[in-house]
């Protein structure tokens, strides 16, 4: 049986294209619609809380269920300010640096994003250049 | 093939998917108990302050209005003491402590204190304190009931 060469170069562009496509909307969105948004609620020491709540709903890519060493930081500001909004006794200004270590966290997630989706993209990239050659080649012969 | 059954499969997938991100508190942190002995008109009655922790290890989910009870067994399995208690709320990453004294009549906590050689003589004397750390072995969650909250939910109505 003779393999269908079109179809198995085309299954390896779409499928790591089709990947790409979908982390780099995820990420674009966590980017550019919520992170400025979450910034803009930061600069005020009134919307502290409200950017806490923002940032207590992970972004895809950086969960709040796996800890390595440098996220033992963003775990105990969690359970911290939690109790802290729970008991209605707000968030203080001078607290603002332990909220950004949780926006930083969402910024790692995007980015880890967009550089997965970078990496599907040149799968896929290559496989377009493998198909163009072999398209080629047989024209050729 | 078996059209209808890949839908069911793919739904039980999709519910199984999202119904196992919930982890129960399931383990009894660092149980204890301190026998203290108290007169009273009617005799001497056992005063067992029972306390352990339990730990919600979920990161957006948070135990509300829990209310449960533990027992404690000797190494038989013979039930020694039951410990009712209720909690208000165990927030994500949070351990919920919980206290509570149980009373006994001296002859009911007889073989709970025989189990774990506490003598009377020595807790009226102060010779012994009473307190003693329990094993995992001896002691269950025999019912346990909650109210399961988002915690973005939770706070957000804060």
């Amino acid at each position: 049986m003779k393999i269908n060469d079109k179809n198995i170069y085309i299954a390896f562009i779409a499928t790591p294209l089709a990947i790409a496509v979908i982390l780099c909307g995820i990420s674009s969105y966590s980017l550019f619609v919520k992170e400025p948004a979450i910034q803009k609620l930061l600069s005020s020491p009134e919307t502290l809380q409200d950017a806490y709540i923002e940032l207590r709903e992970p972004q895809l890519f950086a969960g709040y269920k796996n800890w390595d060493r440098e996220g033992t930081g963003v775990l105990n500001t969690m359970r911290f300010f939690d109790k802290r909004v729970y008991s209605g006794a707000g968030i203080k200004p001078e607290e603002r640096p332990y909220i950004e270590l949780l926006f930083k966290r969402r910024h790692s997630g995007a980015m880890l994003g967009m550089k997965t989706a970078a990496f599907f993209l040149i799968l896929s990239l290559c496989g377009c250049a493998a198909f163009a050659i072999d398209r080629k080649r047989e024209t050729k012969e | 093939m078996f059209p209808k059954l890949k839908y069911a499969a793919a739904l039980l997938a999709l519910t199984a998917v999202f119904t196992a991100c919930t982890k129960k508190p399931d383990q009894v942190i660092s149980p204890s108990i301190k026998v203290s002995i108290e007169k009273r008109d009617a005799g001497k009655v056992c005063m067992i302050d029972f306390s352990c922790a339990l730990k919600n290890e979920n990161d957006s989910v948070a135990f509300k209005d829990i209310k449960g009870e533990f027992t404690v067994h000797d190494d038989s399995g013979k039930l020694l003491l039951n410990v009712p208690f209720s909690l208000q709320i165990i927030l994500p990453f949070d351990s919920g402590v919980i206290m509570q004294r149980v009373e006994m009549k001296e002859d009911e906590a007889a073989p709970l204190m025989q189990f774990f050689s506490i003598s009377m003589e020595k807790l009226e004397s102060g010779e012994d304190t009473g307190a003693r750390p329990l094993e995992d072995k001896n002691v269950r969650i025999a019912s346990l009931k909650y109210e399961k909250k988002d915690i973005i939910d939770l706070l957000k109505g804060k």
